[in-house]
């Protein structure tokens, strides 16, 4: 196979249908070669199954599907030049990780001195070198993670295709790998596809992420773009860790722009929001993230401390304010000092938080 | 846990271990009796059958195993040989189709969703539930109709009707444990789906494959109905059918029968201990699931 660097991956308007189950419905997505983009969502919202029909695992009901421009809806996995990490790694195991890395060259025909050369290679780039001829059975974890990317890059696809790759992994090596996928992508400049439910990993290892709901495409951007900006409550609540807060509440008027009016006299000042002809009154939920939150003595909105989760330098809070349940960050000296019981005081300032309108779509910025 | 109470802890698991292999002692001379019986009823001179509860002959000869082995044909052909061949390749063969069909059909069961797989697999089941016996006379009139009467053909036909399915079965169990994701890999490598199931399927099934070929060996080997009723002609008959002109109608040749056992039994554990390595994964893996 030609090294033929790096791919795009265009889907149009692609369905994904099981009998009358519909779990893939119609997502475009226009994937620049070299770009490292994140599918992720909850359980069951259809990125995985995305992206075993860009493997080619899963037939595609409808729309199209192009890697390098070619319209591939019909090519067998092995033709779509891609190379693939699979959660649980999939390493044939009764081979060992030299036959692993080098299955795919094999079976290409390529001479055995160059399979021998390319598993050289690879080894030495994924730190394998001294386990060549062991068998999988006999790696951990971490060891066996490798394998299966060295297995991916050794036949050098325009495209690598990631589903959940590091779930398996404890916490600490999960930290580890991520660094080195996102080294390798540096290195490789490969186009990367990369399905995962874990946000923080999304936010880490993306050029752009894509978050799916229930089949549907919600929003395609860069990491802090999906973080400041979401397009809608799902993704306001999926991307950032703790979840963005969210109050309900009215659309009111402070003199100066549009305001928001919630529960406990809680007003808002919205002049970074774009209310458009939306009528004072309208249902809206006011969207503020635990870190934008300030937490002190005096402030409109007073709660009680429910639970503290500490991190050490930094906690968070969770605070009762009239039955809702508000999570905020406070740091330094107040985060070992805070404790259950205590009443604190929060404000949400100015120019900080989301709006969304009661079908959940954020209203619009004004341009500065 | 306080120190005293150690000491009772300790002598209550002494107790336990003792218990444990008294009993496993037990079952073993339970199992091993009635072996070492036919053993000394083998080894023992004459044909006699008696009473002493002893397991151990009191004189030791080999006559009973040179009569068995020695048996000729009227035309002064080796009629022991010939049986044993019968059986060998009756056996051999059985496993053999068995092993190439059942492979094959268990993996479309495992991995294909097609119409008919589900009143396949019922069909499948519900031809274990029939003794052999049942089937005795249609099976008589079809190798009849089929001129395979008395043709050692024929009875690896019949045997290969039980041993498919049952192996199907065995075989399809354990190929729904191969996670699907290393076919995915490997389709993705470039594998062919003839390549995956040779290379990638069959290798991590040895010992699912192992365990069923030595029971549809141990099957075919052992069985004594079907081959006395199929079979006619000394010279085509198997071991345990050949065993049976020892037991007369007025008078049993004990000796020779129980020489002619142990001789046939010999096979079979040869099989068990070349394969033992297999057997425990094997047995355990087809019991999991299928």
């Amino acid at each position: 196979m030609a090294d033929t660097g790096s791919a795009s991956v265009q889907l149009d308007g692609v369905h994904k249908r099981y009998g009358d189950v519909h779990v893939v419905k119609g997502i475009d997505l226009d994937i620049a070669p070299g770009e490292f983009v994140v599918l992720v969502g909850p359980s069951g919202c259809g990125k995985s199954t995305t992206l075993r029909m860009i493997a080619g695992l899963e037939d595609i009901s409808e729309g199209e599907l192009r890697i390098g421009g070619r319209r591939v809806n019909e090519t067998p996995p092995k033709d779509r030049d891609i190379g693939m990490v699979f959660q649980s790694y999939a390493l044939y195991p009764h081979m060992t990780v030299a036959d692993n890395i080098g299955f795919a060259l094999k079976l290409r025909r390529t001479p055995p001195a160059d399979i021998e050369a390319r598993v050289r290679e690879v080894a030495a780039i994924l730190g394998l070198g001294d386990l060549l001829q062991r068998r999988p059975g006999q790696l951990s974890g971490g060891q066996r993670q490798r394998v299966a990317m060295g297995r991916a890059i050794a036949r050098r696809p325009s495209v690598f295709l990631f589903d959940e790759p590091l779930s398996n992994l404890d916490a600490a090596l999960r930290v580890q790998m991520r660094a080195e996928l996102a080294a390798l992508h540096r290195d490789l400049g490969t186009t990367m596809v990369y399905v995962t439910h874990d946000q923080v990993e999304a936010m880490t290892l993306a050029t752009r992420i894509a978050v799916l709901h229930q089949g549907v495409l919600q929003q395609v951007g860069p990491p802090m773009t999906l973080f400041q900006r979401p397009a809608n409550r799902f993704v306001a609540g999926f991307i950032g860790s703790p979840s963005m807060n969210f109050v309900d509440g009215v659309l009111a008027s402070d003199g100066t722009g549009p305001a928001f009016s919630g529960p406990s006299g809680l007003v808002v000042s919205m002049t970074h929001v774009d209310a458009g002809a939306m009528p004072a009154g309208a249902k809206l939920t006011l969207g503020v993230r635990p870190h934008d939150l300030v937490v002190g003595d005096a402030g409109p909105l007073r709660g009680v401390v429910r639970t503290v989760e500490r991190m050490g330098w930094e906690a968070f809070v969770h605070v009762d304010v009239a039955g809702t349940t508000l999570v905020a960050r406070v740091e330094g000296p107040l985060a070992a000092r805070v404790d259950l019981g205590d009443s604190l005081a929060l404000a949400v300032p100015d120019g900080v938080a989301s709006l969304f309108g009661a079908d959940g779509v954020a209203l619009g910025r004004r341009r500065s | 846990m306080s120190g005293a109470s150690e000491p009772v802890g300790r002598r209550a698991s002494l107790l336990a271990t003792v218990g444990t292999h008294a009993l496993l002692v037990l079952a073993s001379i339970a199992a091993l009796y009635p072996v070492l019986w036919v053993l000394k009823i083998a080894l023992q001179p004459g044909q006699s059958f008696d009473n002493d509860p002893s397991p151990f002959p009191s004189s030791v000869s080999l006559e009973h195993f040179v009569e068995v082995t020695s048996t000729t044909t009227a035309s002064g052909g080796w009629l022991f040989g010939r049986q044993l061949f019968n059986s060998l390749a009756v056996s051999g063969l059985t496993t053999a189709v068995g092993l190439l069909l059942a492979t094959s059909a268990a993996y479309a069961f495992s991995r294909f969703r097609f119409a008919g797989r589900e009143a396949g697999l019922t069909a499948f089941l519900l031809t274990q539930i029939f003794p052999g016996i049942v089937m005795l006379i249609p099976l008589y009139i079809l190798l009849d109709l089929m001129g395979l009467l008395n043709a050692l053909a024929g009875l690896v036909l019949v045997y290969s009707t039980t041993s498919v399915p049952f192996a199907t079965w065995m075989l399809k169990g354990y190929f729904d444990t191969i996670p699907k994701e290393l076919e995915e890999a490997a389709r993705i490598d470039g594998a062919s789906s003839f390549y995956i199931f040779s290379r990638i399927v069959l290798p991590l099934a040895r010992p699912a494959l192992a365990v069923t070929a030595l029971f549809s060996f141990m099957t075919a080997w052992n069985e004594f109905i079907l081959a006395a009723t199929l079979m006619n002609d000394a010279s085509s008959f198997t071991l345990p059918v050949a065993l049976q002109r020892y037991v007369g109608e007025y008078q049993t040749d004990w000796g020779s029968f129980a020489a002619g056992a142990v001789i046939v039994s010999v096979p079979v554990m040869a099989l068990f201990y070349a394969l033992q390595r297999h057997l425990v994964g094997g047995l355990t893996a087809g019991a999991v699931k299928g």
